[in-house]
């Protein structure tokens, strides 16, 4: 239960609507008893009883501090400016300033990677159709070349893909003249994938 | 391997071996991390 005293709120371990609140704040209210974790964890620690004009700040910044995160603070804080007080910001958990830092100065690993990642598959895409190929083709390509005389499911079985995506592929490949599929006497169903006699693919990929 | 081994030496210019096998490492770390095979292209 939430129950006024003079200034602010004490709370103790139940998280009722506060009557006196009118119904924003109650909404608000609402929304933090329903915050799974940050609330759970936050309950732990509000067995410490809160009656001072900031011990409400102290509540939202307890736990992993989930509720500030989220945003769910501000309605609080500005209760608090309303009636006068002026209580100190905790400061915020979880992402330290460093890493603040880098992630707005671009220096985040996800970012970066994909930065890279971005540059490097068009350059790569360039590069191959300087030789009549596309990313995905030089891929399976290269897949052929590791292990010649797989079938087309233990290709795609390998590359944890539905054969009916290298199929095409295959037929692409096939037809530019860069794989050919074999029967084998054991077993004609089976269509083994192996590099055509020229080098010239292999050694340009 | 002409294409690939030029488009390589691209990418990792400016890196000094012992940083390209360590980068190596880190991304293939991070490629297992995710469960992705090296071996796939994302188009595919």
């Amino acid at each position: 239960m939430i129950r006024p005293t003079g200034r602010t709120a004490i709370t103790t371990m139940s998280w009722e609507p506060l009557l006196t609140l009118d119904e924003p704040q109650r909404q608000q209210q609402k929304a933090i008893s329903f915050r799974g974790s940050s609330l759970a964890s936050a309950r732990k620690s509000e067995h410490r009883r809160f009656n001072t004009s900031d011990s409400v700040d102290r509540w939202l910044w307890a736990g992993d501090g989930c509720a500030a995160d989220r945003g769910l603070g501000h309605g609080l804080q500005a209760r608090h400016l309303t009636t006068g007080s002026m209580a100190p910001r905790q400061p915020r958990r979880g992402l330290s300033t460093q890493r603040r830092n880098d992630l707005l100065r671009g220096r985040g690993i996800a970012f970066l990677a994909s930065r890279v990642g971005a540059r490097s598959s068009r350059r790569w895409g360039e590069r191959l159709r300087s030789i009549d190929l596309d990313a995905r083709q030089a891929m399976l390509f290269w897949n052929v070349a590791i292990a010649e005389g797989q079938s087309q499911r233990q290709l795609a079985d390998a590359l944890g893909l539905p054969e009916s995506r290298i199929v095409g592929l295959v037929d692409s490949l096939e037809t530019d003249g860069h794989l050919e599929r074999r029967t084998t006497p054991s077993d004609r169903r089976a269509r083994r994938l192996h590099l055509t006699g020229g080098a010239a693919t292999s050694s340009s990929v | 391997m002409t294409v690939a081994a030029e488009h390589e030496a691209d990418f990792s210019r400016g890196l000094k071996p012992a940083e390209r096998a360590a980068l190596v490492t880190l991304l293939s770390k991070v490629i297992a991390a995710h469960g992705l095979l090296a071996t796939v292209h994302p188009d595919l």
